[in-house]
C-alpha cells in the first residue's frame, strides 16, 4: 500500500513535470513561428532565413490507415521534406487501424495540433466528422493540406491534392476498355459496401467501360480481400462460362485474388485482369502477365507534393483549391519504373 | 460422461448437415451453376482456410476459452514467410516451418498470457495479442503484400488432384480433422480439454494440469492458423498483411453451427466442419445469385441465431428427458 502510494506519488510528479515540459515547448514553438511569417513578409531575406527556421519545422500526416498506398504517401511527405531541408524525424505520422474507425482520425488531429505542428497533411476518412478538428488547426495557422482525399466543406485548406477516385477509374477504365477492343463482358469486383471511394470508383469504372462499348455483367462486393476476391472470381467464372473476357477491381488487393482464381481455372490469358492502386504484389503480376495493367494513382507524389505545398503556403503562396495529380497506367511496358 | 457426449455427437454434427443439404436443394432449384462438379471444388476450396482456423478455435472454445488473435495470426505467419521469399529463401520447408512455428510462438503467447499472467479472460488477453500481431505483420512488411511464392509453398492453397479438380487444401482438412477427432476423443490430452471446459476447478482437483492443458489449446490454434496462412498463400498468391480482418468471427460461427457453446465442454470437430461448409455454401449461393454483402451479413447472422436456438432447444429438451428417466427411476 505504502509502495503503491509512493508510485502515485512519482507518477503525479511526472505528469506534472511532462506538463510544465509540454507548456514550455508550445511556447517556444509559439515564439519560433513569428519570425518564420514575417521571413515570409520580407521577401527580400526569406531565402537565408527560411532555410534556418525550416529546420525545426514539424509536419504531421494523418491518413486513413495503414497499407501500402496510405505508405507511399508518408514516405512522399518524407521525401519533400528532406528536400526542403527538414529532418524526416520532424515528420509524424499517424493512421487509425481501420478507416471506419473515423474518431480515431479526429484524436489524430487534436493530438498533432498539441504537438504544435507547423503543417498537417489530411487523408479524410469522414470528411464531416473532421470538420471541427480541422477548423481549430487552421485557426491556429496550421497549413492543413487536404491529400488523396478532399474534405470540400473546409475553406481554410492550403489545397488538396490527389486523384479525384471518380475521375480516376473513369480514366482507366477508359483506357482499359480501348485496349479490350469493345464488346467484351467484364466483371467488377470492388471495395466495401458503403466506401465513397470505393462507390465512386465502381461508378468510374462502370461509366469507362460502358463508354468504349464494353459490358458489365456484374458487380460483386469482395472487401478489398484476396481470398474473398478469389472466391467472388471462381462464382463469377462458374456462373458466366466462357462468358467473361476481363475484369476490373478498385483496389489490388482483389486483383491478386482474382488473378489467382483465373489461372486456378485454367484459364489464365483468356480473362484479362485490370488492377488500381498500383501495389508491388500486383505489379509484380504484371511481370509475369497475369495482370494485364494496373490504374495506379501517384501516392508518392501527392505526399511530397502536399509538403511543397504546405512549405509554399507558409511562405505567403496560394494554391488551386485541386491539384490534379492524374493517373498512371502500369502495363507490361513499363512495369520495371514502378518495381521496388 | 463419454456416452453423453456419444449421444450428443450424431445431432451435433447432423444439423448443420441437415441444414446444408436443404440449402442445396434450394440453391439447386434457384441457380443453374450450383450443383456442378466445379462449383462444388470451389465451396470446398473456399471452405478450407475457415475450417482450419476453426479447428484451432474449436480447442480453445472447448476449454471454456475463445482466440480473437486468429485473423492476424493467419496475416502474420504468411507475411513471415514473405519477408523470408523477399530475403531469396526459396526452400519451401523451411518457409512451411518458419510459417508453423510463428503460429507455435502467437499460441503460447496467447496460453501465457491467460495461465502466466492470469489476465481475467482470454477475451482479453487475445483481444490485445490480435493487436500486437496484427501490427507485427504490418511492421515486418512495411503494409506491402509480398508475392513471389515459390509453387512448392503454394502447393497446398492452389493444387488441385484428378480431373475432378479435387483441391488440396481440402483434402488437408479431412486429413487434419480425422486426426482431431481421434485426438480429442480417444486420447487422454483430448479428454482433458473437454473436461477442463466442463468444470475447471473439478478437473484441477481430479489432478489434471489446467495450465499446461489450456497453453496446448491455444498453441493448437496459433498453428492452425499459420496453416490456414499457408493454404491463403497458395490461395491468393501473396502474403497479406491486413488478411483475415474477418476470420475470428467465421471461426467461432462456424463452432457455433457446429454446436460448440461458449461455456466450454461442448463441440465436435465434424459438427465444426459441417459449420464451416455451410458457411462457405451460403455465401457461395449467394454469389451465383449476385447478392451483395448487405445480404450474406444478414443471411449469415441469421442463420448462427437459427442454429444456436435449435441447440438451446435440443438441450432443453435433453434435460427434461433426463429428469423424466431420472423420475421414473425414483418412483420404481
Amino acid at each position: 500500500m505504502k509502495k503503491a502510494k509512493r508510485w502515485i506519488g512519482i507518477l503525479l510528479v511526472l505528469a506534472m513535470a511532462f506538463t510544465l515540459g509540454a507548456c514550455g515547448g508550445g511556447g517556444s514553438d509559439a515564439g519560433t513561428t513569428p519570425p518564420a511569417d514575417s521571413g515570409s513578409g520580407t521577401a527580400a531575406d526569406s531565402g537565408d532565413s527560411g532555410a534556418k527556421d525550416v529546420s525545426s519545422l514539424k509536419i504531421g500526416v494523418v491518413m486513413k490507415s495503414f497499407d501500402e498506398f496510405q505508405q507511399q504517401v508518408i514516405d512522399g511527405a518524407k521525401q519533400g521534406a528532406k528536400d526542403a531541408g527538414i529532418p524526416e524525424a520532424n515528420v509524424t505520422a499517424v493512421a487509425p487501424n481501420n478507416e471506419s474507425e473515423i474518431m480515431a482520425q479526429v484524436q489524430s488531429v487534436e493530438d498533432l495540433i498539441a504537438k504544435n505542428v507547423d503543417i498537417l497533411l489530411i487523408a479524410a476518412n469522414q470528411a464531416d466528422t473532421l470538420m471541427n478538428a480541422l477548423n481549430t488547426a487552421a485557426e491556429k495557422g496550421i497549413k492543413v493540406v487536404m491529400v488523396d482525399t478532399d474534405a470540400p466543406d473546409f475553406k481554410d485548406k492550403v489545397t488538396y491534392i490527389g486523384t479525384d477516385n471518380y475521375e480516376a477509374a473513369y480514366e482507366g477504365a477508359k483506357e482499359f476498355g480501348t485496349r479490350l477492343g469493345g464488346g467484351k463482358n467484364v466483371v467488377i469486383l470492388r471495395g466495401k459496401l458503403g466506401d465513397p471511394n470505393h462507390e465512386k470508383r465502381t461508378e468510374g469504372l462502370v461509366a469507362g467501360l460502358e463508354e468504349t462499348g464494353n459490358t458489365v455483367l456484374e458487380t460483386q462486393d469482395a472487401n478489398c480481400e484476396s481470398d474473398k476476391a478469389a472466391n467472388a472470381m471462381e462464382a463469377f467464372i462458374t456462373k458466366y462460362p466462357n462468358q467473361i473476357d476481363a475484369v476490373m477491381v478498385t483496389s489490388d488487393s482483389m486483383a491478386v485474388g482474382a488473378a489467382q482464381a483465373i489461372k486456378g481455372a485454367g484459364l489464365g490469358g483468356k480473362i484479362k485482369v485490370c488492377g488500381f492502386d498500383g501495389f508491388q504484389a500486383a505489379i509484380d503480376l504484371v511481370a509475369t502477365g497475369e495482370i494485364e495493367m494496373i490504374i495506379a494513382q501517384k501516392p508518392f507524389e501527392i505526399g511530397r507534393q502536399g509538403v511543397e505545398c504546405a512549405l509554399g503556403a507558409l511562405d505567403g503562396k496560394t494554391y488551386d483549391p485541386y491539384i490534379n495529380t492524374g493517373i498512371a497506367i502500369i502495363d507490361g511496358d513499363n512495369y520495371k519504373d514502378y518495381q521496388d | 460422461m463419454s456416452s453423453k457426449m456419444k449421444g450428443k455427437k450424431l445431432p451435433a454434427f447432423a444439423g448443420p448437415l441437415m441444414a446444408v443439404i436443404l440449402l442445396s436443394v434450394i440453391l439447386t432449384i434457384v441457380s443453374a451453376q450450383f450443383l456442378t462438379m466445379d462449383n462444388w471444388m470451389n465451396i470446398l476450396r473456399q471452405t478450407a482456410i475457415n475450417a482450419l482456423v476453426s479447428c484451432g478455435m474449436l480447442m480453445v472454445l472447448l476449454t471454456g476459452g475463445i482466440d480473437l488473435s486468429v485473423g492476424p495470426v493467419v496475416a502474420l505467419s504468411s507475411c513471415a514467410m514473405g519477408i523470408l521469399v523477399q530475403r531469396g529463401v526459396t526452400n519451401p520447408l523451411l518457409l512451411i516451418v518458419v510459417a508453423l512455428f510463428v503460429g507455435f510462438l502467437c499460441g503460447g503467447f496467447n496460453g501465457l498470457l491467460f495461465t502466466k499472467l492470469k489476465l481475467p479472460h482470454p477475451f482479453v488477453s487475445t483481444m490485445g495479442a490480435r493487436q500486437i500481431y496484427r501490427g507485427l505483420a504490418l511492421f515486418i512488411t512495411g503494409a506491402a503484400p509480398i508475392a513471389g511464392f515459390p509453387a512448392a509453398v503454394m502447393f497446398l492453397g492452389y493444387q488441385n488432384i484428378g480431373s475432378i479438380k479435387f483441391p488440396v487444401c481440402f483434402l488437408a482438412v479431412i486429413v487434419i480433422f480425422a486426426i482431431m477427432g481421434i485426438f480429442l476423443n480417444r486420447t487422454a490430452l483430448g479428454r482433458k480439454i473437454y473436461s477442463v471446459g466442463g468444470n475447471k476447478e473439478a478437473a484441477r482437483l481430479s489432478g489434471i494440469n489446467v495450465s499446461s492443458t489450456l497453453n496446448f489449446a491455444y498453441i493448437m490454434s496459433g498453428i492452425m492458423s499459420a496453416i490456414a496462412g499457408i493454404v491463403l498463400v497458395g490461395r491468393v498468391g501473396t502474403a497479406l498483411p491486413l488478411a483475415g480482418e474477418t476470420y475470428d468471427m467465421d471461426a467461432i460461427a462456424a463452432c457455433v453451427i457446429g454446436g460448440a457453446s461458449f461455456s466450454g465442454g461442448k463441440g465436435t470437430v465434424s459438427g465444426t466442419l459441417m459449420g464451416a461448409l455451410l458457411i462457405a455454401v451460403i455465401r457461395n449461393g449467394l454469389n451465383l445469385l449476385g447478392a451483395q454483402t448487405d445480404i450474406q451479413y444478414i443471411v449469415i447472422g441469421a442463420v448462427i441465431i437459427a442454429a444456436v436456438f435449435v441447440d438451446v432447444v435440443r438441450g432443453n429438451a435433453e434435460a427434461r428427458s433426463r429428469r423424466l428417466a431420472m423420475a421414473k427411476k425414483a418412483a420404481e
